[in-house]
């Protein structure tokens, strides 16, 4: 079958990989339908995640066609259309049990080496390094889903491909984000990032009773989108002073919940971008928490922040201080995306969730490291790429 | 050039201490601190444990295969974990020395067995990974070996 892999930093390229097995009773092969970019997966590619091999195929956003079951699924058969959550969890562990689903203790098969970086290891995520388990990707032909019965979610009929493909992992990290950031009736939230991920968790926010959401970007196309599709404010952090805006549009408290949704790569118009691009490139840091420090520093005392995109290592000039003197709650997760996906297929299925705008390219698989340029570079208004395998 | 050697000169002893300052450091400080490359986390005595998140009662008839399978080279026991968490299992290694246990290091081969033990009560099957179709690089060379022995101890 064909694949999308990672030939080296920057390098991607579409190759003939082999086709997936059963190796488990629990496991389930899938057809690929439709599979998606990531803002996570530029970390990967850009070797800021240094745990991948050339070869290794990528994607962990997908939905798609049963086409294989093992002896023990219970809850799938072939034909069935089904949306994958991008995290492998057991369902039986006592995280499992506790819907901690990322941070199962059986779902990655490498945990000596995130044990070594983290202390403890959490669950496999498919085409994401061999830190996160050695998991084949989505963005291929077909993919072998492990535990099929806990990580696979049949789609209502009245739900499109192009709707449900984000109930994958975009729209379970923006709620998780929401709900974990225990947003509630009354609430000012602000949101860094309007990308695929930042605009769900805005929208999750809204549909949790948020009295007012306020999402942060500095491309106004991005931004656009969020007024237009999702339904909230919008604050181009290179025309305005953000913290101000937040300060005053709060009433001068500063927002109950800040999502940070943008992750290690962040940008910002500061002077501190460039240091912290020059620590960034020379590995003296693993990770620019540009919006981190804006998402603490900006929150109101006693509230909380949310850190929902991905970082991997160590961060510099982290305002422990005014996470200690304000008092805030600081949460963050990969995303359980087991315990919201069902919901989130019911509210697509109401139309109170639309991701299609999202999916603004399309392409064949074929086309795929052009998808990630697009992506990458923001060319062309580019929120989402998707590959369409087999096209 | 003699203000060049002063720098350097200074630098080493400056690098020096600092590695002195944080050997003192890591011998003081509380257990973990000293990992990398600790001889806490390498005593082959000390007793390795996971929590299984099942019944102490299921565990007490006989010990998941793969635990089981090391046989008389692992001293094994039980105990209650607090709360909702299940059981943990502890094992040691009953002999000293770096005898290969199933050609495996032995410390290696008692985590391992460990978790696959835990997979095998929790799950009922160890998870095979994918097989790997990725190319070998000299850059990708420490991955590899990385990967290959991580299913062992994790704490570097």
């Amino acid at each position: 079958m064909k694949g999308l892999v990672w030939t080296g930093v920057n390098e991607l390229a579409v190759e003939d990989v082999p086709d997936p097995q059963i190796q488990n009773p629990g496991d389930v092969i899938l057809k690929v339908s439709r599979t998606v970019t990531c803002g996570s997966d530029l970390h990967l590619i850009g070797g800021y995640i240094p745990f991948m091999q050339k070869g290794d195929v990528l994607g962990h956003e997908f939905l798609g066609e049963v086409v294989e079951v093992g002896p023990d699924v219970r809850n799938h058969r072939v034909g069935d259309r089904v949306v994958v959550c991008s995290f492998i969890a057991c369902g039986s562990c006592w995280y499992c049990k506790h819907e901690l689903y990322s941070c199962c203790d059986n779902g990655n098969p490498n945990p000596a080496i995130p044990e070594g970086l983290w202390g403890f290891p959490p669950g496999g995520c498919y085409g994401y390094s061999h830190a996160m388990g050695g998991w084949g990707g989505s963005h291929a032909d077909y993919i072998r889903v492990p535990y099929a019965d806990h990580g696979a979610f049949r789609v209502p009929d009245g739900v499109s491909d192009e709707r449900a493909l984000f109930a994958s992992d975009a729209a379970p990290t923006g709620w998780m984000g929401a709900d974990l950031g225990n947003v509630k009736p009354g609430d000012v939230v602000a949101v860094w990032g309007c990308g695929a991920v930042g605009q769900l968790a805005a929208g999750a926010a809204m549909l949790l009773g948020a009295e007012r959401v306020i999402a942060i970007d500095r491309f106004d196309y991005r931004l656009r989108a969020t007024e237009q599709h999702i339904g909230c404010e919008t604050l181009n952090y290179e025309q305005t002073d953000v913290g101000a805006e937040l300060r005053e549009r709060s009433g001068g408290r500063g927002p109950d919940v800040c999502i940070e949704a943008v992750g290690m790569e962040a940008h910002s118009p500061d002077p501190s971008y460039g240091y912290d691009q020059i620590k960034h490139q020379l590995r003296l840091q693993t990770d620019r928490p540009t919006a981190v420090r804006q998402a603490i520093y900006n929150c109101r005392k006693g509230g909380t922040v949310f850190v929902l995109g991905v970082f991997g290592g160590f961060v510099d000039k982290f305002p422990l201080g005014a996470v200690m003197n304000k008092g805030l709650t600081l949460h963050s997760a990969q995303q359980h995306g087991h315990r919201y996906i069902p919901m989130l297929l019911e509210r697509m299925e109401r139309d109170e969730l639309v991701t299609e705008h999202l999916a603004t390219h399309t392409m064949p698989l074929s086309e795929a490291p052009k998808g990630y340029k697009v992506f990458k570079d923001k060319e062309d208004n580019c929120i989402r790429s998707v590959f369409l395998p087999g096209g | 050039m003699g203000i060049r050697r002063a720098a350097v000169a200074a630098g080493s002893v400056a690098v020096a201490a600092g590695s002195a300052a944080i050997k003192k450091v890591l011998a003081r400080a509380p257990s973990g601190w000293g990992a990398p490359g600790g001889t806490a986390q390498k005593d082959p005595q000390r007793w390795r444990a996971v929590t299984v998140n099942r019944p102490i009662q299921e565990l007490e008839g006989g010990v998941p295969g793969p635990l089981a399978e090391l046989g008389d080279a692992v001293e094994v026991r039980l105990q209650q974990a607090p709360g909702d968490k299940g059981t943990e299992l502890h094992a040691r290694l009953t002999r000293t020395g770096h005898d290969p246990i199933n050609g495996q290091d032995p410390l290696e081969a008692l985590r391992s067995a460990l978790r696959k033990a835990k997979q095998v009560a929790e799950v009922g099957y160890v998870l095979e990974p994918d097989p790997t179709a990725t190319k070998r690089t000299p850059l990708n060379e420490p991955l590899r070996q990385a990967t290959k022995h991580a299913g062992g101890e994790g704490r570097l």
